[in-house]
């Protein structure tokens, strides 16, 4: 079970957004007993809350293997019990929280049962499938050809929990909702975008998994192109889950391919060392349990896109992302270009370009960067910030990123779940940096200090295209 | 006592934090305190002390500081001869009304925790909004974390007459292509903008500036203090000869160097070490630029009863403006004319910098400035000269 699923079902419940006849069935290979299953699932401090004991006694839990058809049978009988005790009736969210080579024998399995069609008077039957869709552009079509096989596009939500966080969704409503920013929205006003997800943790106890994954495709080829994705769209024609995706969609599909030695230009990658974060001595990676000391994984990597359409022409989007970084930061700043003609005796220092920034975590807000006059007799100018925060303009706090989806899923409204075209197209775009990277020929793989800003390569690379990260 | 508790009465009216959970605790400070409050803040001001000594009487500096830029202060005490693994915290704020313009951390690193020093700050910077680093005393260009520190700052602010050849490093350290954002100065530097002003002030009468470009000698007269540093003279020499495009041509030693100018006239600079009270330890106390083929000399100086007050005094055959009356529709006419030998003496009263001002001078510079730039490089290339001889 997804760690934070149970929360999100709590909240949900809190907000009167299940269905009054609501019940969870648990299935894994381990043994566990129901009480133990509901202990799991259930939110810290929330035990005694009448609101969850009512809610979670309606949940069971079975155990069994994947690829056994008795496994289904058994899930399949209590459903239907289920149906009858609870009045569920029919209606069937499948939450695939497993390992990536499970999804299509699950998927094969519940469909060999009988269980992945629609029942009949409109019950759905919808699968949630959990990141990474997939370890390349071969692995991605494989999956999705699986899957398909046994449901339909329309009932497979693979979720991205990025896109279930406030600020993401917000990105449309500040392009689509307001006059202002979307005249400026294109390659005449912006110099250059930024989508930055730092994290001060390690490799941990993901650490088995990471060095498969990488910063690449655990980071940037799915979460931060998502994102890229929505700050980049046209408008679509309305508001419909699939007028979205389909600008996103384009988006993907206009993303430049690199030619396996222009990797090295557009993209840079690192390793992280032992150092300090948040005052504390950690490891490096290699220090880290099951990494082995000849890994070329990237705990860091930051790439230059280009999105090939009339709007985004030669505007490079940034995205970055690492562990073990200076602080946890996810961002999406959007550099405009500086004014063209300098009135202002400002000192010696360049003028500064206008930048607006969504901040997506850990604080939730929007700031729009300008110069302002300082007040006196000079023409100083100094750089100030107009911010909007969620915490401190709204009281209701943000919901959770899963509460969000999974209300999505079980309303049947797909606008923040991924579609197979958009997750191929990213592929089509990543996978010659996989490649290149995956090639000894690429080089060493270069070191940063734990509790820094990445590799210093990925400063001077940034340097020698005239621009500057954004401090972590 | 333990040190830190010592450091404690020195920062004055401040709470002990836990350093492992500081952003807890930060948030833990506002959630429990009066809900009207609001932050004031235009930068993140890092202050690393390396003498805890020094901090006596800083919170109050601080706070008359804060008033005019507000910020989130830090300040760093690095007791590198203490012994102890445990990085203490303290947190204290200011506040006008209900305006907070002075919210500081103050941590204590015995020994080697300096090295935590900038994953601990790190994540509690004000985002967006510029990080001022000012590295009191002898600056830690060598120390291990200062790469560290600066990688997240914007503008250093160190000072060079805390210690003897400092300025070569310094200007290693502003040429440094990877500190291409960075904007670095010297509280040394600040520290004479009067004389910079006054003697500048002197070639604004017209026919001035031809002589500047005749000078042959430059003097400097300067009371050493026990750091040993020049900084101090050196400027002055760097940021002349950067403004009059002399080059080194004899390097500095004993007390003299020769400069070559533009136009190819044989500069001499002369360093006059002078006795002088302690208050004048590592200050200037004239400074004297020859035209020896016109024979007029243009200088500032010290009054020598008097060293707050200063005399700019223009000496010699002095080129002057002789206006003549035009009828109505005609324009006036003005012509120079070499006076006869005389002496003319301006006084001026100048107070000694306060830390506070001039540290607030430096707050009010975001960008790089390229005067001083280029006075460092030339001040470097006389004294690097010197040294490599």
């Amino acid at each position: 079970m997804q760690p934070q699923a149970g929360p999100a079902i709590y909240e949900l419940a809190e907000a009167n957004l299940l269905p009054s006849s609501f019940a969870m069935v648990g299935l894994s290979r381990t043994k566990m007993s129901e009480e133990d299953f509901r202990k799991r699932v259930t939110p810290d401090g929330v035990e005694s809350h009448t609101n969850w004991q009512n809610l979670v006694k309606n949940f069971t839990y079975l155990d069994g293997n994947y690829d056994d058809p008795a496994t289904y049978a058994r899930l399949k009988a209590r459903l239907d019990e289920l149906d009858a005790s609870v009045g569920t009736a029919g209606n069937r969210l499948y939450y695939l929280a497993v390992p990536p080579e499970a999804f299509s024998v699950i998927a094969d399995q519940l469909a060999a049962a009988g269980m992945h069609k629609p029942g009949k008077d409109g019950k759905w039957a919808r699968l949630i499938v959990e990141k990474p869709f997939g370890h390349d552009l071969e692995s991605a079509v494989k999956l999705n050809q699986e899957l398909q096989r046994d449901f339909d596009e329309s009932q497979i939500y693979r979720i991205d929990h990025y896109l279930g966080k406030e600020t993401v969704q917000n990105i449309m409503t500040l392009r689509f909702a307001n006059g202002i920013f979307e005249p400026l929205w294109n390659r005449r006003y912006i110099d250059n975008i930024q989508i930055t997800a730092a994290e001060t943790l390690g490799v941990g106890d993901r650490a088995g998994y990471y060095n498969q994954s990488g910063a690449l495709r655990d980071m940037l080829q799915n979460h931060l192109m998502q994102i890229l994705a929505l700050v980049a769209m046209e408008c679509p024609i309305s508001n419909a889950a699939d007028d979205i995706r389909d600008e996103k969609g384009k988006v993907c599909r206009a993303l430049r391919h690199y030619k396996p030695l222009e990797v090295d230009e557009n993209a840079v990658r690192g390793q992280y060392g032992p150092g300090f974060v948040d005052g504390q001595k950690v490891p490096g990676f290699f220090e880290e349990p099951k990494i082995p000391a000849d890994s070329r994984t990237e705990t860091f990597a930051a790439a230059r896109i280009f999105v090939d359409n009339w709007r985004w022409h030669d505007v490079p989007f940034y995205l970055r992302s690492g562990k073990r970084l200076a602080r946890k930061v996810t961002e999406v700043a959007l550099t405009f270009k500086k004014v063209p003609h300098r009135i202002f005796d400002f000192g010696a220092g360049d003028l500064e370009p206008n930048v607006l920034l969504l901040k997506i975590d850990p604080e939730e807000g929007i700031s729009l960067r300008f110069g302002t006059k300082m007040p006196g007799l000079t023409e100083q100018i100094r750089w100030v910030n107009m911010d909007f925060q969620y915490g401190t303009s709204f009281a209701r706090p943000s919901p959770l990123a899963y509460e969000r989806l999974i209300h999505d899923c079980m309303v049947g409204d797909p606008t923040l779940f991924t579609r197979a075209d958009s997750i191929e197209a990213c592929w089509r775009a990543f996978d010659p940096i996989l490649k290149r990277w995956a090639d000894p020929a690429s080089g060493a793989v270069p070191q940063y200090e734990a509790g820094s800003s990445g590799p210093r390569e990925a400063e001077t690379w940034m340097e020698d295209q005239g621009r500057y990260w954004r401090k972590l | 006592m333990q040190p830190a508790d010592v450091l404690a009465e020195l920062v004055g009216d401040v709470q002990p934090i836990d350093s492992k959970q500081l952003r807890k605790e930060l948030s833990r400070v506002w959630d429990d305190g009066p809900q009207d409050r609001v932050r004031l803040s235009t930068m993140n001001l890092v202050m690393v002390v390396t003498e805890p000594s020094e901090l006596k009487g800083i919170g109050e500096d601080l706070n008359l500081l804060c008033e005019h830029y507000p910020a989130r202060v830090f300040v760093a005490v690095l007791d590198h001869e203490a012994t102890g693994e445990e990085v203490s915290a303290w947190y204290s704020s200011c506040a006008r009304g209900t305006q907070v313009f002075n919210e500081q951390v103050t941590f204590y690193l015995p020994g080697d925790c300096d090295r935590q020093l900038p994953s601990l700050l790190a994540p509690l910077y004000r985002m967006d909004q510029p990080v001022f680093l000012w590295w009191r005393g002898k600056p830690g260009f060598h120390e291990k974390i200062w790469e560290r520190m600066i990688d997240n700052a914007d503008r250093i602010v160190v000072d060079t007459s805390t210690e003897r050849g400092l300025l070569e490093p310094l200007q290693k350290q502003v040429r440094d292509p990877y500190h291409q954002e960075l904007a670095f100065s010297d509280l040394e530097w600040t520290r004479q903008s009067r004389w910079r002003n006054l003697l500048a002030g002197l070639y604004d009468r017209p026919g001035a500036p031809e002589h500047l470009k005749k000078v042959t000698r430059l003097e400097i007269g300067f009371v050493p203090g026990p750091t040993g540093a020049l900084s101090a003279p050196f400027y002055m020499a760097g940021w002349l000869a950067s403004k009059l495009g002399w080059k080194v041509e004899t390097p500095y030693a004993n007390g003299k160097a020769t400069f070559r100018s533009a136009n190819g006239r044989a500069v001499e600079f002369a360093l006059i070490n002078e006795e002088g009270p302690d208050v004048l330890h590592n200050r200037l106390l004239y400074v004297r630029l020859d035209a020896s083929p016109l024979g007029c000399c243009y200088g500032v100086y010290r009054k020598p009863d008097n060293p707050r007050v200063y005399v700019s005094q223009i000496s010699g055959e002095v080129e002057e403006h002789t206006a003549t009356s035009a009828p109505s529709g005609y324009v006036a006419v003005s012509t120079l004319r070499k006076s006869a030998p005389k002496t003319e003496e301006n006084d001026f009263f100048m107070p000694f910098a306060e830390r506070q001002n001039l540290i607030a001078a430096e707050l009010e510079v975001y960008a790089r400035q390229p005067l001083f730039e280029a006075a460092l490089a030339s001040a470097a290339d006389l004294l690097g000269a010197a040294v490599a001889k």
